[in-house]
């Protein structure tokens, strides 16, 4: 439960404090990270550089524009999900409005999508093994860098994967299939362990 | 046979294990068949036809014949191999394919009348004139042939699937594999090496062969460890590579716990199924000893001459007291060798060539052998045991083990099947790999280097200095002539060279024809042992060489997949993913029966205390038209339709006129397929001058919004249009009835909801307590009704709150059961109607046909879109006061029940309690001109037929006052 009327789709499924098989050598962390705010921004067509340009200067967003990459700021953190769209995604405050006042009609849209997605962070020494499972991606750091993101899909669920470090994932699925995720992902998870918090 | 263990390895840890029923002991790192070798067990089970006795002819998962059930204990593992199946503390398998016994086996007078178990027997015999016949005898074929008996009981283990990416994956860790394994692991590269034994090492374990001024055996012990030292190198024991697909993937499976008696910890996986992506792929899979053909050379006793050697050097078990060796080439005088080292005597050698490479002779030399030159085995002596051998001069030697080396087939599989062609080498006498089509090489024995040198230098370990070993030096004999015994090709599906000529008699002269007329090289063993004679006795009978009889192509999997591990995860729950509304709890817990819509999963009806299905849903539609109800309909797609241009798409997209809905306002739209027939439904919404809601249905909401994409995309880029799914981003419920306004009014603040401040298909922002909501006036119900929407985290307590809310207006919720009552009533359309065959015009939506252009106008104008006669959506009413089945066909005259011609068939059926009737909807040929008459609707699968009569589909307030209050 996020609060009073605002409820998770993993509330009384994802408990925290559980630990079955942990092994701080080889298993995971399994945590729900409750979003307060996520935009998807997609920008029109020919317009990706003004866009970028834009995050970079009004952002101070360092790097070339590079698809896949993740911008942290302070408050919320940006994804670059495919060519010319981006979610933009904050754990603390609202940035609707704000994104608003800085992305101009002519260069992007904006969707709010904060109630769309469930959240969850997968990290320790055994994520490699668990997302191997379900993800047909290259987990390689060289394949995919930290502070990047990939769509991909697991179990027959799309999901968002952000690579926040080497063994820290977080993982955005569509909130309706929030159960059946966390289902897959402490089956997954079974043989090296886990623990949820 | 009697086998023993040399002294040797008494050291070894002792494993207690069952074959049918008895207790046996054998050591740790047996194989099954090993340790029934060690323990004199001759007899493992009985051949698939004839139920010939039959014992272990390999060692490793070629074997055609020691298929056994492994028993755990109310489950059953049909066909695991002894050669491959590591023993266990309390591992129980019994023989297949025999009753009562496999010592006294009943079906084995099948042996008696084998000469009319010719190839084709079953499809000569037992065909007969219709299918009656086939299927009376079936049932007794399966049962007294078959591999095995498979489990009824559910599979309790824990499989999985696990995606391995690498640069450089080796199949097979033999010489040549550990050797490739070493070089490129010191570039740097990703390096996986899998091996299906659970040794590594391949014909290097156990050999004395020279390697660097050490014993191969230690030698490769020494590069394994090495090996492990690489943080780049994985190495994949017990690991088949059983697939090898498009873009360097290949499958494998990995036997995680089968060796284990109890899994390490609980949650312990039983075995991984692996999807390999290597950038390379170094196939390094060895070759595979083929037997030579004679008379009844599968008497238990007869095996691989190789496999002897294995069970000597890897097991330390000899399989029996008086070993005979049969062979055509020198590879086997290493194995002989190699037995001499370990003082186990080898009675004879019956060699096919008249003279002696050195190699041989310093072999026959140092170990005093016995050989006679120019000989060959006519025939096998024995039943459950090999007695003798007949020699081809006539003379009878008494021998318990016939080693039999016919050369050595590269196991070309996995090039194979990704597309390469076999190419005969007559100097091998077998088939080498062709043109790869992929970024492959193969190296070592499955290329035809034999040589350990070579296969080491191919591996790229070139420098090492290695003991001479034998050539090949075959003899091209493949077959020997008898007179007496059935000579086998294929062990495991009993096929004789016999079977071989019928077939090419009756005209089955391609390899692909005789393979299905004969079975030959099917089944889980897929011939290893037996293709390439095969080829040999049809070349022989064509009298054609064996490059142009050709060869068949080998496709996955390599050795049998467990369905369990192809399953991975994906049983019970894990099935497929379910979506759950954020009302899903709140359903559950007040007696809601689930239904499955899609991956949705929604409530069916809200069952009461004695209630069944039909009871709850009239309820619950009595309850919406009499006061108020509601429903969760989350599960509709919702799509953002954003931009300047969104309008003209709107537009362009709908049959009806877009342009002029003003913000606030909702407008009904029906959407066409390219080829003219509908699409989908919904309502669209106006929330912002250039944005949009669309809804959809909820079985279209990802095909809407692809084709949606793809129209922006590919046909009308040049429109500033986006689309984005808000599906999940939104709950929404239906309020519905006469007091749907009131309990509106009572709940929201910020609204008036009145009829003049919130007109029908008007929509508007408020709020529910804290949570905001928006509210739409629609009505699928054909009451006063409305759909209110909000941040879908926010689901639960919007619904509940509006729940309590109503509570004064004896509120009731309702699912789809009821949902689907109340739409029929009004004869309004959804998925069963919209079937992708109906028209605009077929389901009485010619209103919505705008004068503009829209997607799919031109082609639905076509002669066949637009004829009279096409199925008409009608309403049906039943004459019979009985329920209308859905599916029913509809006929004229009751006499055309069971044989009539369809005149159309129901779509969707109720009970209406508005109504006090049994309806339906139906889509009847040229139905609308057959309003008030009777006709029949038929489903002749259950004998059932009524009198209904056609009726307009809008049963109920069909000028809509009621949602117009």
């Amino acid at each position: 439960m996020y609060n009073e009327i605002s409820i998770s789709p993993l509330q009384g499924v994802l408990n925290a404090g559980l630990e079955v098989f942990y092994d701080a050598e080889k298993s995971v962390d399994l945590k729900e990270l409750a979003v307060t705010s996520i935009v998807q921004i997609d920008c029109w067509h020919g317009k990706e550089a003004d866009l970028f340009a834009m995050f970079k200067e009004k952002l101070q967003i360092e790097g070339a524009m590079e698809n896949g990459s993740v911008w942290q700021m302070a408050d919320f953190f940006v994804m670059n999900t495919s060519p010319g769209s981006y979610m933009a995604v904050s754990y603390t405050v609202g940035i609707w409005d704000y994104l608003k006042d800085l992305i101009s009609d002519d260069i992007a849209v904006m969707t709010d999508l904060s109630h769309s997605r469930s959240v969850l962070s997968v990290s320790g020494a055994g994520v490699l093994d668990v997302l191997s499972k379900g993800m047909n991606i290259d987990l390689d750091e060289t394949v995919f860098p930290i502070n990047h993101v990939k769509q991909t899909s697991i179990a027959h669920m799309g999901v968002t994967c952000y690579r926040a470090d080497k063994d820290d994932f977080k993982l955005f699925v569509f909130r309706g299939f929030a159960q059946s995720f966390y289902q897959w992902l402490t089956h997954s998870a079974h043989d090296v362990g886990y623990r949820t918090s | 046979m009697s086998g023993y263990r040399l002294t040797s390895d008494t050291g070894a840890t002792p494993v207690s294990f069952k074959f049918n029923g008895k207790t046996y002991r054998g050591v740790q790192g047996d194989t099954l068949a090993s340790a029934l070798l060690a323990n004199g067990v001759t007899l493992v089970g009985r051949s698939f036809k004839y139920h010939r006795p039959r014992g272990i002819f390999s060692a490793g998962s070629e074997e055609p014949n020691a298929a056994v059930n492994v028993v755990r204990g109310d489950e059953l593992e049909p066909n695991t191999l002894a050669t491959t199946l590591e023993i266990y503390n309390g591992l129980e398998a019994k023989s297949q394919n025999c009753w009562p016994s496999v010592d006294f086996d009943v079906n084995a007078i099948n042996s008696l009348l084998s000469p009319i178990f010719v190839a084709g027997f079953y499809y000569k015999t037992f065909m007969g004139t219709s299918n009656k016949h086939w299927m009376f005898f079936e049932k007794h074929i399966r049962k007294a042939a078959g591999m095995g008996e498979a489990s009824v009981t559910a599979d309790s283990s824990r499989y999985e699937k696990q995606n391995v990416f690498c640069d450089v994956l080796i199949v097979g860790a033999g010489p040549a594999g550990i050797s490739a394994a070493l070089t490129q692991a010191a570039t740097g590269a990703r390096v996986v090496l899998a091996d299906e034994n659970a040794q590594m090492g391949g014909a290097l374990i156990g050999s004395t062969q020279e390697i660097a001024g050490q014993n191969g055996d230690g030698w490769v012990r020494e590069q394994l460890e090495k090996l492990k030292t690489f943080d780049n190198v994985t190495l994949l024991p017990r690991t088949t590579v059983y697939g090898y697909y498009d873009n360097n993937t290949l499958g494998a499976v990995e036997r995680v716990s089968d060796h284990l008696a109890t899994p390490e910890a609980k949650g312990k996986i039983r075995q991984r199924h692996l999807v390999l992506k290597s950038k390379k792929v170094i196939l390094a899979t060895g070759a595979l000893e083929r037997p030579i053909l004679f008379g009844d050379n599968d008497r238990p006793g007869v095996m691989l001459a190789s496999a002897v050697g294995k069970y000597v050097k890897r097991y330390g078990v000899v399989p029996g007291r008086e070993i005979v060796i049969f062979t055509n080439n020198d590879s086997v005088y290493q194995e002989i060798a190699e037995l001499g080292a370990r003082n186990v005597p080898i009675k004879a050698v019956i060699d096919l060539r008249d003279t002696l490479s050195d190699y041989a002779a310093a072999v026959k030399e140092k170990y005093n052998l016995r050989i006679y030159h120019n000989a060959a085995v006519v025939r096998a002596v024995g039943g459950k045991a090999l007695k003798s051998v007949i020699l081809n001069n006539g003379e009878t030697l008494s021998c318990d083990v016939l080693g039999v080396s016919g050369g050595w087939t590269p196991t070309i599989h996995l090039q194979s099947q990704q597309g390469d062609k076999p190419v005969y080498d007559e100097k091998i006498c077998s088939f080498l790999p062709g043109v790869g089509h992929q970024d492959y090489v193969s190296i070592g024995a499955c290329k035809g280097s034999f040589d350990l040198s070579a296969c080491l230098s191919e591996g790229g370990l070139a420098e090492v200095r290695v003991e001479d070993g034998p050539s090949l030096n075959i003899l091209p004999v493949f077959d020997i002539e008898t007179t007496k015994g059935k000579k086998f090709v294929d062990l495991q599906h009993d096929v004789k060279t016999s079977d071989i000529k019928l077939a090419k008699q009756e005209g089955f002269l391609s390899v692909e024809h005789l393979k299905r007329y004969t079975t030959l090289g099917m089944a889980n063993d897929q011939g290893k042992t037996a293709n390439v004679n095969a080829l040999v006795v049809m070349s022989k009978e064509r009298q054609l060489p064996i490059t142009e009889v050709g060869t068949t192509r080998f496709r996955p999997p390599y050795a049998p997949v467990s369905i369990g591990a192809l399953s991975g995860g994906e049983y019970g729950e894990h099935f497929r993913p379910t979506r759950r509304t954020p009302m899903h709890e709140w359903h559950l817990d007040h007696g809601a029966e689930m239904i499955n819509a899609g991956a949705w999963v929604r409530p069916r009806v809200y069952k009461k205390a004695g209630e069944t299905v039909t009871d709850a849903y009239i309820r619950e539609a009595a309850a919406v038209r009499e006061s108020v109800g509601m429903v969760d309909v989350t599960s509709l797609g919702k799509i953002e339709v954003i931009g300047p241009d969104a309008p003209e798409f709107l537009n362009r997209v709908y049959t009806n006129a877009w342009l002029k809905l003003p913000v606030g306002k909702a407008r009904y739209g029906v959407m066409l397929r390219e080829d003219g027939h509908v699409f989908d439904d919904g309502t669209t919404w106006r929330l912002e001058e250039n944005r949009f809601l669309m809804t959809t249905t909820t079985a279209n909401a990802a095909n809407v919004l692809t084709h949606l994409e793809f129209l922006l995309d590919v046909i009308w880029p040049e429109l500033k249009v986006k689309v984005v799914s808000v599906t999940e981003q939104w709950a929404g419920l239906a309020i519905a009835g006469p007091n749907s306004r009131a309990v509106l009014a009572k709940a929201l603040h910020d609204v008036d909801m009145s009829n003049e401040a919130f007109p029908f298909m008007a929509v508007q922002d408020a709020k529910l307590g804290d949570i905001p909501v928006k509210v739409a006036r629609l009505s699928f119900s054909g009451e006063l009704a409305y759909e209110v929407w909000c941040p879908s985290h926010y689901g639960y307590a919007m619904w509940d709150q509006l729940y309590q809310a109503g509570q004064d207006f004896n509120i009731t919720p309702y699912g789809t059961e009821a949902l689907g009552t109340l739409r029929i009533e009004k004869g309004h359309i959804s998925g069963p109607e919209l079937d992708g065959r109906t028209t605009v015009d077929d389901l009485d939506l010619g209103w919505a046909w705008g004068k503009k252009d829209f997607v799919g106008k031109p082609l639905a104008g076509r002669d066949g879109m637009v004829d009279e006669d096409r199925l008409k959506l009608v309403g049906l009413v039943s004459k019979e006061e009985k329920a209308i089945r859905p599916g029913s066909q509809i006929v004229l005259s009751n006499a055309e029940t069971t044989l009539g011609v369809s005149q159309g068939h129901v779509t969707s059926t109720t009970y209406s309690p508005a109504l006090g009737k049994y309806i339906a909807l139906a889509l009847v040929k040229n139905g609308r001109n057959k309003i008030g008459e009777t006709v029949y609707a038929t489903y002749p699968l259950k004998n059932e037929s009524q009198a209904v009569e056609i009726v307009k589909p809008h049963f109920f307030d069909p000028d809509g006052s009621r949602m117009h209050v």
